[in-house]
């Protein structure tokens, strides 16, 4: 598939600071991200560092693989810094085993865990105009800024647990986040990508932030890009979310691993279905998600005590209804992450 | 000493803990206090208390408030998130002993080691070799 050049990329996704600087903002985070929604398969690879504790930065390397039969693999690890290659300003990264890097318009993400047998290569193509986000407000304190480049194809392999799953063009998304905020501020979050399966058609990016106890809505939107390009954007009002069900695996698979010890049980604040309905300006449209699994990542809080999940579901979803005069009808998979407080 | 040493990892995380994440390390001293735990496995025994100068790990003499008996499998089986403490205890792999006010406080204090493990980014490598020690 061709990519279609979109010329902003390069100067839109770079990494705003370097780990290795020795004079980082206390609480600064960063972080690179890519999906992959497989025929069989979710995968998401994080390259991240964070001044938690210091104004040296800490990176961590995640991969979170999820197979449809619900088998789960991946590692949450902290990387020496020694194996970090990240240079402010530029867009590529190289993370003890694994690396992303853009060449000619495409994202090559690569990563090899021989402990556990998992290893990832895959090219993904940007099939939608990336979008920046200033200062998205997190809490009265803390903000966070958004590059997202919505839709890509990905054409590639992951081998885990002696198979070897293929990707040929399937749906894929990328973002990176930067900002000063804290794991345990007063927020919480919900976010969502809506990837079509046919590549004609929108592509969605849903987000709600509220406050820690999710009582208090700042901010959600819903935007949509139609052949690529950033077409509409509902906000606030013009948005109402609501869930139901409750996913409840036999088991809840964790990383890191051992996390799996603290709070065991299948409780893990995650729904069965999300359903948006966006009307606005005589535009409308209704979303059905369907999420099927999903993986946590445990990650500790900038102080202590205490404790942040984020819940990475996979799912399907189907959208109907009327934007700019044209019907639409279509269905996709969708990742979506709760960013809730776990103690 | 058991091979691998199951003691030693304790014993080393316990260290990281102190140097990396003080404040789990703080709370932990807190929440261990005055308990004495045995911890048996494949007719080894330590016992795991708290001294002035820190934590111990050792065959200190006197009676224990807890004692938790396991296999050695299942220290990789509940890290590599296989086994869930539940499972373990239901399926005799893991035994605790003493009373409830002391059981219920050595979990607190499990849980607190465990989020200090989380803070401890030394921890990973400690628990890499001692994986390789038991490949």
């Amino acid at each position: 598939m061709n990519a279609p050049a979109f010329a902003s990329l390069a100067s839109l996704d770079y990494w705003r600071a370097s780990p290795q600087a020795d004079d980082l903002a206390l609480g600064y985070k960063e972080w690179s991200h890519f999906s992959v929604l497989g025929p069989d398969f979710d995968l998401i690879l994080n390259l991240s560092f964070a001044a938690r504790r210091s104004r040296k930065a800490e990176p961590r390397l995640l991969i979170l693989f999820g197979d449809a039969q619900d088998r789960w693999d991946g590692e949450f690890m902290d990387v020496p810094l020694a194996g970090v290659e990240i240079a402010a300003g530029a867009a590529d990264a190289v993370m003890g085993a694994a690396s992303a890097k853009l060449v000619g318009g495409r994202y090559r993400i690569k990563a090899d865990l021989p402990r556990r047998g998992l290893k990832l290569d895959f090219e993904l193509t940007p099939q939608a105009r990336p979008l920046f986000g200033n200062a998205i407000r997190l809490s009265d304190q803390e903000a966070i800024n958004w590059v997202v480049v919505p839709h890509l194809r990905a054409t590639g392999e992951i081998q885990s647990g002696g198979r070897t799953y293929v990707a040929n063009q399937a749906p894929a998304y990328h973002d990176r986040n930067w900002g000063l905020f804290n794991w345990g501020g007063d927020y919480a979050w919900e976010w969502a990508t809506l990837v079509p399966d046919s590549a004609d058609d929108p592509t969605l990016v849903y987000s709600r932030m509220s406050d820690r106890a999710r009582g208090l809505t700042f901010a959600q939107s819903l935007m949509l890009w139609m052949h690529g390009q950033p077409s509409r954007r509902f906000y606030g009002r013009d948005l109402t979310v609501s869930q139901a069900g409750a996913l409840r695996p036999l088991r809840v698979f964790r990383l890191p691993r051992f996390t799996a010890l603290i709070g065991s049980g299948r409780a893990a604040d995650v729904p069965a279905r999300l359903h948006v309905v966006t009307r606005g300006y005589g535009d409308a449209l209704d979303i059905d998600i369907d999420i099927e699994r999903f993986g946590q990542i445990v990650a500790p809080n900038d102080s202590w005590p205490g404790l942040t999940a984020l819940s990475e579901a996979g799912g399907r979803f189907r959208a109907q209804g009327i934007v700019a005069g044209r019907r639409l009808d279509f269905s996709g998979r969708v990742q979506v992450e709760f960013k809730h407080a776990a103690t | 000493m058991p091979p691998p040493d199951v003691f030693a990892l304790m014993r080393r995380t316990l260290d990281t803990l102190a140097a990396e994440a003080p404040e789990a390390e703080a709370a932990l001293r807190i929440a261990v206090g005055p308990i004495r735990t045995r911890l048996a496995t494949e007719g080894w025994a330590q016992i795991f208390h708290l001294r002035p100068e820190g934590f111990a790990l050792d065959e200190a003499p006197g009676a224990a408030d807890v004692e938790i008996a396991f296999d050695r499998t299942i220290v990789l089986d509940l890290a590599e998130g296989r086994l869930t403490l539940e499972e373990a205890l239901l399926a005799d792999r893991l035994h605790a002993t003493g009373t409830v006010g002391a059981v219920t406080r050595l979990h607190e204090a499990l849980m607190i080691y465990l989020e200090g493990l989380l803070r401890s980014p030394g921890a990973a490598a400690l628990y890499d070799e001692y994986c390789g020690a038991d490949a």
